[in-house]
């Protein structure tokens, strides 16, 4: 019986070291974060606990319009990267060729660091980058700054391109192989009993890799609206992104102004809980449509 | 209901031939079998009548209409898979529905085709639920159903019992024969297995390695088999080759056989004599002549037989008797062949 136990408890023996140590930064990272945004900083102990931090955040008009700025961000960015991953897994399935240095290509951003892809994005659109450049050249406008002003714009335009470019072969990869098994087998049988074109698409593949695709967009959502580089670089400077808001009041000179920060970073952690919790209540709904395909 | 008739079909995959010059007529409202070992190309056969697979070579009448250029849509060709492949995200009922849904059928009429097949089915109770919260048995029902409501020309079934028990298998085999009785539809049924298709078929094509072998009655099959192969697939042979022949008889090691009651075709050749284990007479003592002596060396009971290997000369001889015999191992027995229980094949 000793054996068994000490079998089952051997891969968690082994992980103890790495957990412990991750566990420990997480857990007292969280914790010092709680309490410094509830007023425990510093030499005043637990003598001054106060929601007023928060307060004054919510009623701030930087952190409203940062919130706002960052969850339509997220929303757009991850809306089109959804679109266009999927549409090109449905295309690239439907044509039933491997298509092997189309999938290279689209696969590529994802190594790509984030800071790289903010430089690209940077080099491309902004008005002294090579777009604009090609415009004059083409004749298209006489100066490169009647580009449009897409980089560092109020709305995240450059954002948005970026969050676009790094999202979107991340849903591709995974929603195509999901497409690919419900090609083989479901399709067949639904093709076997009359379906063909666009009932395919929205009597079968649709259904069928829902849970891939609302999980891909939930994970591409929390990751574009928590991140912190990409707005930094190349969102404006009002409004301010909130990961970019939260890092500016950590870094202020004042001390009393890292409460703000703190209360800010749980408000992104809450929002960070609430989609996890999306995530599985998206799998737990749909787990009949979650179709892994079948050994063939 | 149509008549069927694959007529020189060929199909390649990845440079191997699944299905070689494929020839078979299958009469209207007919139910068959194709019976083979997995990998044989039946599934491939079923596919390209389906339109969900197209031939290299061939082409694929149904009712005497080059099907070839239509889509499967368009065919009425249906296929139930073994795996069953009811779409997860609908109910039962829907997964009835969709073939109906797919022709635009009023919305009024597939509710009353769904409650009547759901009826016939005996899946009144599951209408509503999902795939996963059936039995194995219900999900086939549901299946067939799926494929039956769009009044299919052809019923095509791909190893439909492979995923069932025992009592199950037997009792979704007579609900197949009674549901293609009733409705007369043309049936072709693919299995792996010879219960299967002698149970439910009046016609069985053997395939091996993408060839038919032999198309036929399930008695012509088992008691003129055209090659060794399809002999073995239906149960276990003692193969001896033929030495030589003469005028009036064939000569073996067993000994030699009048021709007269052999079932011999002129002008044919034939290089081995079959005996299935069941056609070896056991007897205590030698009362008549070309008796063989033999050796009992196993002596298996199984209930309703018992098996027998038998040592003739440097030969093991298999024999099966009805019931529990007492031959006992290390005996010395005689063994009868008749004629007319060999078989010859080429």
């Amino acid at each position: 019986m000793f054996g068994v136990k000490k079998t089952q408890l051997t891969p968690y023996i082994y992980l103890l070291p790495v957990i412990s140590i991750l566990l420990f930064v997480f857990t007292l990272g969280l914790v010092m974060s709680i309490f410094q945004s509830i007023g425990v900083h510093g030499d005043s102990g637990f003598e001054n606990l106060t929601v007023e931090y928060y307060r004054e955040v919510f009623r701030s008009g930087g952190f409203r319009s940062g919130l706002f700025f960052s969850l339509r961000v997220s929303l757009i960015s991850t809306g089109i990267a959804v679109i266009i991953g999927v549409g090109l897994a449905y295309l690239l399935v439907m044509q039933q060729r491997e298509w092997k240095i189309l999938q290279i290509l689209l696969k590529l951003p994802i190594i790509v660091p984030h800071l790289v892809a903010a430089f690209i994005i940077f080099t491309l659109f902004s008005q002294s980058g090579i777009l604009a450049r090609i415009g004059v050249l083409l004749g298209l406008m006489e100066h490169p700054r009647e580009f449009p002003g897409l980089i560092f714009d109020r709305q995240g335009v450059g954002v948005i391109l970026a969050y676009v470019w790094k999202g979107t072969p991340f849903i591709f990869l995974i929603v195509y192989q999901v497409l690919r098994s419900i090609h083989g087998e479901m399709v067949e049988a639904a093709r076997n009993l009359g379906a063909k074109g666009k009932d395919l698409f929205f009597e079968i593949f649709l259904p069928l890799s829902i849970p891939s695709v609302f999980s891909t967009f939930i994970i591409l959502f929390a990751f574009s609206f928590g991140s912190y580089e990409i707005p930094f670089l190349l969102g404006p400077t009002s409004p301010r992104a909130l990961p970019v808001l939260a890092y500016v009041e950590y870094i202020h000179p004042d001390w009393m102004n890292r409460p703000y920060a703190m209360a800010m970073n749980m408000v992104l952690a809450g929002i960070s809980v609430f989609l996890v919790w999306l995530y599985h209540w998206v799998f737990k709904k749909f787990r009949r449509h979650n179709w892994e395909g079948r050994s063939r | 209901m149509s008549e069927i008739l694959f007529d020189r079909i060929s199909k390649h995959y990845d440079k191997e031939e699944t299905i070689k010059n494929l020839t078979l007529k299958i009469e209207d409202g007919e139910i068959i079998s194709l019976l083979g070992p997995s990998g044989c190309g039946k599934t491939t056969t079923l596919k390209i009548l389906a339109g969900l697979v197209n031939p290299d070579f061939g082409t694929v009448y149904m009712d005497g209409i080059n099907v070839n250029p239509l889509p499967a849509e368009k065919r009425g060709a249906v296929i139930v898979f073994q795996d069953h492949r009811l779409f997860p995200h609908m109910t039962v009922g829907g997964n009835i529905e969709f073939g109906l849904r797919m022709q635009k059928v009023p919305k009024r009429t597939r509710r009353e085709k769904v409650e009547e097949m759901l009826k016939f089915m005996e899946l009144e109770e599951h209408g509503g639920k999902f795939p996963d919260q059936i039995s194995g048995g219900q999900k086939q029902r549901a299946a067939i159903a799926r494929s039956l409501i769009i009044n299919p020309k052809v019923l095509l079934l791909d190893e439909p019992f492979s995923n069932l028990d025992q009592r199950l298998k037997e009792e979704m085999r007579s609900f197949i024969v009674e549901i293609q009785k009733k409705l007369k539809i043309t049936t072709i049924l693919v299995t792996h297995d010879k219960e299967d298709a002698l149970m439910t078929s009046k016609k069985i094509g053997v395939m091996f390695q993408g060839e038919l072998k032999q198309y036929g009655t399930p008695e012509e099959l088992y008691e003129e088999p055209s090659s060794i192969e399809v002999a073995k697939f239906f149960g276990e042979v003692n193969e001896f080759s033929i030495d030589h022949e003469d005028e009036h008889r064939i000569h073996t090691y067993l000994g030699a056989f009048n021709k007269t009651r052999l079932s011999m075709k002129r002008g044919v050749y034939y290089s081995k004599l079959l005996v299935r284990p069941e056609a070896v007479e056991i007897y205590y003592e030698e009362h008549s002549e070309n008796m063989i002596s033999g050796l009992v060396m196993e002596r298996i009971y199984a209930g309703e037989k018992t098996y027998y290997s038998i040592l003739c000369g440097e030969r093991i001889l298999k024999a099966s008797v009805v019931g529990n015999c007492h031959w006992n191992e290390g005996q010395r027995v005689f063994l009868k062949i008749e004629g007319k229980n060999t078989m010859l094949v080429k």
